[in-house]
Order: C-alpha cells, then sequence, then structure tokens
C-alpha cells in the first residue's frame, strides 16, 4: 500500500525534495542535534580506536607507535611540567600571532590607502614573501639569541607575511559600487576607509588571521626546537633525545588541541561579528550547498 | 509647494541652471564615447536620459557624478565646476549598492553621519526616510533579510538623505520586476512631487522615461540626437502611463531612435 498526500491525494512514493532532507539536517531539535555529534565524533574515535587495538595487538613496535596508555602515564607523571611548557607555547603564539597580525592587517591598509607606502614597499614585501621562514631561524638566533625573541619575532614574522597579503588583496577587492555610493553621501578618503573599507574586509582578514595562526604553531615549534629552553617545542625536541615517542605523540597532541580551540574560536567570534553576512547567518539550502556556515 | 508651481514648465530657462554640461567629450583611449555634450538641467526639472546600450549614458552621469574627469569641457552645479564625488550630487546605483553590513537604518542615516549631524538629530531624519520609502518597521533589518525592491528603496533613501542638489539615478528599478518596478516608479515620483529635487535620470526604458521625466534626452552613436518635451500633467497617475499620447510617443522616440542609429551604421 502507498502513502497517500492528505491534500493533493498524490502518492507521496516520488523522491522528496532536497530541500526538505537539509532543513531536517538543520532543525536545532535534541535528536538532530544527536545525530550530528555522533558524526563529529564518529571518524576520531574510529581513529582512536584502530590506534589502540594496533598498540594492543602489538604488531609495531612501542618505539613506533606508543601504547595510548603510556601516553596516559606521561601525563601523570609530567604534567606540571608539560602545563608550564604549553602555556610558554601559548604566550609565544599569542604575542607572535598578535604582533604580526596586527603589524600585516596596519602595512596592508596602508598599502591600499597611500601610493606612496606601496611604491616604497611592494618590492621589498613581495621580495621577501616566498623567503622560507625557517630558513631565517640561525640568523635570528645571531641576531636575538637564544629565548623569548627569536621565537616571537619569526611567528610574527611569519604571520605579518601571511596577513599583509590578505589584507592588501581583500582592499584591492573591496566593491568599487559601495565606493562610489560612500562619496556620493559625502564620505572623505578616511571616511571610505572607515565605513567601506573595513567592514567589508573582516571576513577576508578573519581567514588570514585563521591561516596565519595555523602557520604560527608550526612556526613555534621550529623556533623552540632550534632556539630555547623551554615551551612544548623544546619538551618534544628533550623527548625525542630519550627516545620517548609517548612524550612526541602527547606534545603533537598538544599542540593539536591548542589549534583548533583557537580556529574554532575565531569562527565564533567571526560569527558573532558578522550578523550582516548571509554566509554566516542564514540556514538555507544555498549556505548549506557552499559548505555551511561560518 | 504652491499648487501652481506644478504647471510651470520646468524645463524652461530661469536664471542660471542647476546643472550645465558645457563641451563635455570622453574618451576611453582610442574609443570615443561622446563628443561635445551641451546640456542644461532647471532647478526641480526631472531629466531621463535615453539610449540604447552603450551610447554613453551611463558614462554621462557618472561623469556628473565626478567618479573620472571628461576628456573635453566643463560640468557645473549651481555654477560650481565639477571635481569630484560630493553629495550635492547624491546618486542611486543599478546594482545593489546598499552596505550590507549595516542595518536598514544605519544605511539610511549613512550621509548624516558623515556630515557628523548629531545622533538624536540624524535619527529622526532617518526614520522619516524609512517611513517615506515605506520601511518602517524594518529598521534593524540587515540587507541581506529584504528583497530586491526594498533594498533599491533603502538606496533611494539614502541618497534623499544628504538633500542632493541634483539626485542622479542610474537605471535604478531595471534590475526589478514589472510590477515592483511600476509601483517604485510611482512611489518614487509621488516623492520627488513633494520635494522638487533636480533629477538625472538614466534608463533605456522609454515608457519609464516619459511617465516619470520632464524631459527626454535621447542619445545616439556619440552625441545627443533628441530633446523630447514631456507634455503630461503632474500628479502623474497609472492613467498617464497606458495613455495613448504616452504610447504614442513612445513609439515615436522608438522609431526615431531606429533611424538615427541605422543612419550611423551605415554611415560608419
Amino acid at each position: 500500500m502507498t502513502a497517500m498526500d492528505n491534500r493533493t491525494g498524490k502518492s507521496s512514493a516520488s523522491p522528496r525534495p532536497v530541500r526538505h532532507q537539509i532543513v531536517r539536517a538543520n532543525a536545532d531539535g535534541v535528536a538532530a542535534r544527536i545525530r550530528r555529534w555522533i558524526l563529529v565524533l564518529s571518524v576520531p574515535l574510529a581513529f582512536f580506536a584502530l590506534w589502540y587495538a594496533v598498540a594492543e595487538a602489538g604488531i609495531v613496535g612501542r618505539i613506533f607507535i606508543p601504547h595510548p596508555e603510556t601516553i596516559l602515564e606521561r601525563v601523570t607523571l609530567l604534567w606540571r611540567e608539560l602545563l608550564v611548557a604549553v602555556w610558554v607555547s601559548i604566550q609565544m603564539v599569542a604575542m607572535g600571532a598578535f604582533i604580526g597580525s596586527v603589524a600585516g592587517i596596519f602595512i596592508g591598509l596602508l598599502f591600499g590607502f597611500s601610493r606612496l607606502a606601496r611604491e616604497l614597499f611592494e618590492l621589498t614585501l613581495d621580495t621577501i614573501r616566498p623567503v622560507p621562514i625557517f630558513a631565517l631561524i640561525p640568523l635570528f638566533v645571531l641576531w636575538f639569541g637564544i629565548g623569548l625573541m627569536p621565537q616571537v619575532a619569526l611567528v610574527a614574522l611569519g604571520v605579518f607575511l601571511i596577513l599583509s597579503f590578505t589584507t592588501i588583496e581583500a582592499v584591492r577587492n573591496v566593491p568599487r559600487i559601495f565606493v562610489r555610493a560612500a562619496l556620493t553621501c559625502g564620505a572623505s578618503r578616511i571616511d571610505v576607509y572607515r565605513t567601506v573599507v573595513l567592514p567589508s574586509i573582516v571576513p577576508e582578514i578573519l581567514l588570514g588571521v585563521r591561516f596565519g595562526l595555523i602557520a604560527a604553531w608550526g612556526l613555534d615549534v621550529a623556533a623552540e626546537f632550534s632556539s630555547s629552553s623551554e615551551g612544548l617545542g623544546y619538551f618534544m625536541i628533550v623527548r625525542g633525545q630519550y627516545l620517548d615517542t609517548a612524550g612526541i605523540v602527547l606534545s603533537v597532541l598538544l599542540f593539536c588541541g591548542c589549534a583548533i580551540i583557537v580556529d574554532r574560536a575565531l569562527r565564533y567570534i567571526g560569527r558573532k561579528c558578522m550578523p550582516w553576512n548571509p554566509r554566516v547567518t542564514q540556514q538555507d539550502f544555498i549556505t548549506e550547498l557552499l559548505g555551511g556556515r561560518g | 509647494m504652491l499648487a501652481g508651481e506644478r504647471i510651470v514648465d520646468r524645463t524652461q530657462q530661469s536664471g542660471m541652471p542647476k546643472l550645465s554640461v558645457d563641451g563635455v567629450s570622453m574618451a576611453f583611449g582610442d574609443h570615443t564615447v561622446f563628443k561635445g555634450i551641451d546640456l542644461d538641467v532647471q532647478a526641480g526639472e526631472f531629466l531621463c536620459l535615453i539610449g540604447s546600450s552603450g551610447c554613453g549614458k551611463t558614462t554621462l552621469l557618472n561623469l556628473i557624478a565626478g567618479f573620472m574627469p571628461p576628456t573635453e569641457g566643463e560640468i557645473k552645479v549651481s555654477g560650481r565646476v565639477v571635481h569630484g564625488p560630493g553629495p550635492d550630487r547624491a546618486m542611486v546605483f543599478q546594482d545593489d549598492a546598499v552596505f550590507p553590513w549595516y542595518t536598514v537604518l544605519q544605511n539610511i542615516e549613512y550621509g548624516l553621519k558623515i556630515r557628523k549631524l548629531p545622533k538624536d538629530e540624524r535619527r529622526t531624519q532617518a526614520r522619516e526616510l524609512t517611513e517615506l520609502v515605506g520601511l518602517g518597521g524594518r529598521e534593524d533589518y540587515y540587507p541581506a533579510q529584504l528583497s530586491g525592491g526594498m533594498r533599491k528603496r533603502v538606496d533611494v533613501a539614502r541618497a534623499l538623505s544628504v538633500q542632493p542638489e541634483v539626485l542622479l539615478m542610474d537605471e535604478p528599478f531595471a534590475a526589478l520586476d514589472a510590477i515592483t518596478k511600476a509601483r517604485m516608479q510611482e512611489e518614487f515620483l509621488r516623492m520627488w512631487e513633494n520635494r522638487e529635487t533636480t533629477v538625472v535620470f538614466v534608463t533605456h526604458d522609454i515608457e519609464e522615461a516619459l511617465f516619470l521625466g520632464d524631459r527626454l534626452i535621447l542619445m545616439g552613436e556619440n552625441s545627443i540626437v533628441r530633446e523630447t518635451k514631456v507634455p503630461f500633467e503632474r500628479p502623474r497617475t497609472e492613467e498617464v502611463r497606458t495613455s495613448p499620447e504616452l504610447q504614442g510617443m513612445r513609439r515615436e522616440v522608438i522609431e526615431y531612435n531606429r533611424s538615427v542609429t541605422r543612419d550611423g551604421e551605415t554611415g560608419t
């Protein structure tokens, strides 16, 4: 027996429109939420299960793939040291990323605003950009010594290069019609910058900051490898010298944890500061087609 | 506003024109858009610039707006030479120009905020304009939450808020559906009749031009080819649009444009 639709009397055996399904997936009901979290966590949990099984079976040597329990042991044994290391690294990344972002966004805006600035710095900036920053570590150590300075400088430089590039492009992409509209309303150059350029580049800047922070963690590790006596990267190197794979994996996991928390926080901030952006606020099926919100 | 004013022929020369275009030519590299355009617009006149796509009507409007300087000639508003964009020549655009990051009210008060009007004052004015364009109750909506027609109303209100000497409109209703378009035209006409702003309105829709304007300027290949006074009395209603007189003039203009274009094509 085929189910019949009350109103039309037509058979409802025909496939449901796509939109319908998507709206259901987006519904904020408890069942939908549970379903979502199961999906979200299934891959990491499966990965962990596989890891546990491999370690338990002893197919691969402990030195290559440590047992999850060994890692737990490290945590209970070294948690004070770890806490300090993580805190140091977070500070490095935060300081470097902050300085780099502010400087990058500033130079990007300045480039848009002033032709003189462009002519003065463009060639220099374009020349520096492709230089592998890791290659500068020895120089930085030479100039700034061992400690916080070379690390912060390295992270800041890397983030700066990303953010300056993103900002310059974002400013160039500001729709001209908004600038024209502002000008015919009496806006000055500075007004245009304040009321049109700045708000319209926020989404791209935020993307740049997210990219910058991803790079920042990597730069921080590299810097701590070679020019530090503290931080999570240094902890990693020391563990490596003891051939303590569990310690190394633990550091990696901690880095990942920090990075994901920061990235999710930035996405959240982005949603909060752009209530006007349909990409962020609308939960329609177009947004769904384009990869969801945020 | 006196009732008698409506009978006055606004296209008639009366002292200094509000807007004057003197011998203006424009070329992009080797490509000449138009040559030696002369045009005077009187205070309170509703002038429509019409012509086929690519005839340069939008370019002329952009020159008046001051987005770029003409290759030759001068444009003056109330006797002052135009050197760049300004609020004395606010513009309503063809495409969506409403700032998506501002709410309806913030968009409408934009020009007043730029002018540094105290908050209370600009809020009051902006609210009045919001009502005027029929968006009362939607002050706190973001443009993404509005329909195309509503966004156009915001755009119109924002341009009106700065009380321009000449309001420039670049095919503002072209992207709207036929029904919304007709309604917007009528509403805009009511607003204009109450405010008596000088308007330069670019369109390729001859019916629209005849319905709204006091005078039509038809642009051909690279110059003005015809000037037509629109005789219909104001306030104009929907009947004017469908009247045989208007439709007859429309046909005449279309045929004239066709003959000129054909000549132009064989000539070059």
